[in-house]
């Protein structure tokens, strides 16, 4: 039988969304801005290597597009870049890449499993209090 | 430890001081530490991501009641943490934050995520644009990378008259960090590093 997912679920699963997205286009912003600042990069240069219009490539940058993943790579190969994929298991704090476990401890300082962050629950958990959303 | 965390830390006393042999180390109390001290003594409270695999690199205070609202206690109609977070996070993450000194109509895909208002002494706001119109958070740069949001309004019940607002975001930050200055300054690296993209620059659009 499919569980419907709850109220704090589908919080999370569209918080998440959100955040892989604007982290993708704050990456691309960031390498196009340090270029902009070395020398003589546009917007229009990155429009060009993507055969893409200007206006459309500016509009990436201030929303969260939901890029399919091949323009993710047609994108990194207009900026000349190798992506890096890694993922971090948010209880044991182990990371993979492709090639399988690359370590398994004190790779970020993030908070020790099952902490605060990941608890989710809007009104019980993460923004709600003073034990979760806070730094002291 | 990086910049912000590192400096919230050292102003709240959180960081361990022993060098290991029983002799106390000394912290730095860095001019932002010593600033976020006197937010920590007004009672303001600093934002957390919602889901963090590092320490933030930027910070943002707000109230009490503000971070009630932020977490949903007392739930207001017509506000969405996760449009709040989708602006709130991305700020704190040290990403992507979209940034205007101007006030324009702007088209919908411009539109910042933070503002200053013209005409102002420093008074910024925090755009949470969804569901529309969406809300405003209020307030001052304390230092490079910190926030002071110190007002949240509906943009339903606020209207496009923010005279009062201001006013009421001037007196509240006199009353609580009186005698420190917020940022002024023409330079934008002086209120934000990390990514960001000025929107009054024509070659950034």
């Amino acid at each position: 039988m499919i569980q419907m997912p709850d109220e704090t679920t589908e919080f999370m699963r569209d918080y998440d969304r959100l955040r892989l997205r604007k982290g993708l286009v704050s990456l691309f912003w960031a390498v196009i801005s340090d270029r902009r600042k070395r020398g003589r990069y546009t917007l229009q240069t990155v429009a060009d290597a993507l055969g893409k219009d200007k206006s459309a490539v500016s509009r990436w940058f201030g929303s969260a597009p939901n890029w399919r993943l091949d323009t993710v790579a047609d994108i990194a190969s207009a900026l000349d870049l190798d992506l890096g994929i890694q993922a971090r298991d948010r209880v044991t704090g182990r990371c993979y890449e492709s090639a399988g476990v690359i370590k398994t401890s004190g790779m970020t300082s993030a908070p020790p499993e099952g902490s605060r962050e990941t608890l989710g629950d809007p009104r019980n958990s993460a923004w709600s209090s003073s034990a979760n959303r806070f730094v002291a | 430890m990086r910049g912000i965390d590192r400096a919230i830390k050292v102003a709240l006393g959180l960081l361990n001081c022993d060098s290991g042999a029983g002799i106390p180390k000394k912290l730095t109390y860095s001019a932002t530490s010593i600033k976020i001290g006197n937010a920590h003594r007004a009672g303001l409270i600093p934002l957390r991501p919602l889901r963090s695999s590092r320490q933030p690199l930027r910070a943002i205070f707000v109230t009490t009641q503000i971070s009630d609202v932020f977490g949903g206690e007392p739930a207001p109609t017509q506000f969405s943490i996760v449009a709040a977070a989708d602006v709130i996070d991305p700020f704190l993450r040290g990403e992507l934050v979209t940034v205007s000194r101007r006030q324009v109509k702007w088209k919908k895909a411009d539109q910042p995520n933070l503002v200053r208002l013209v005409g102002e002494d420093e008074v910024w706001e925090m755009c949470i644009r969804w569901p529309p119109p969406g809300w405003r958070l209020f307030g001052r740069f304390l230092d490079t990378d910190v926030f002071v949001g110190l007002s949240l309004h509906d943009k339903h019940v606020l209207g496009p008259d923010y005279g009062e607002v201001v006013g009421r975001v001037q007196e509240d930050w006199d009353r609580l960090l009186g005698g420190v200055a917020p940022v002024r300054s023409d330079r934008l690296e002086d209120y934000l590093r990390g990514v960001y993209r000025n929107m009054d620059d024509p070659d950034a659009r």
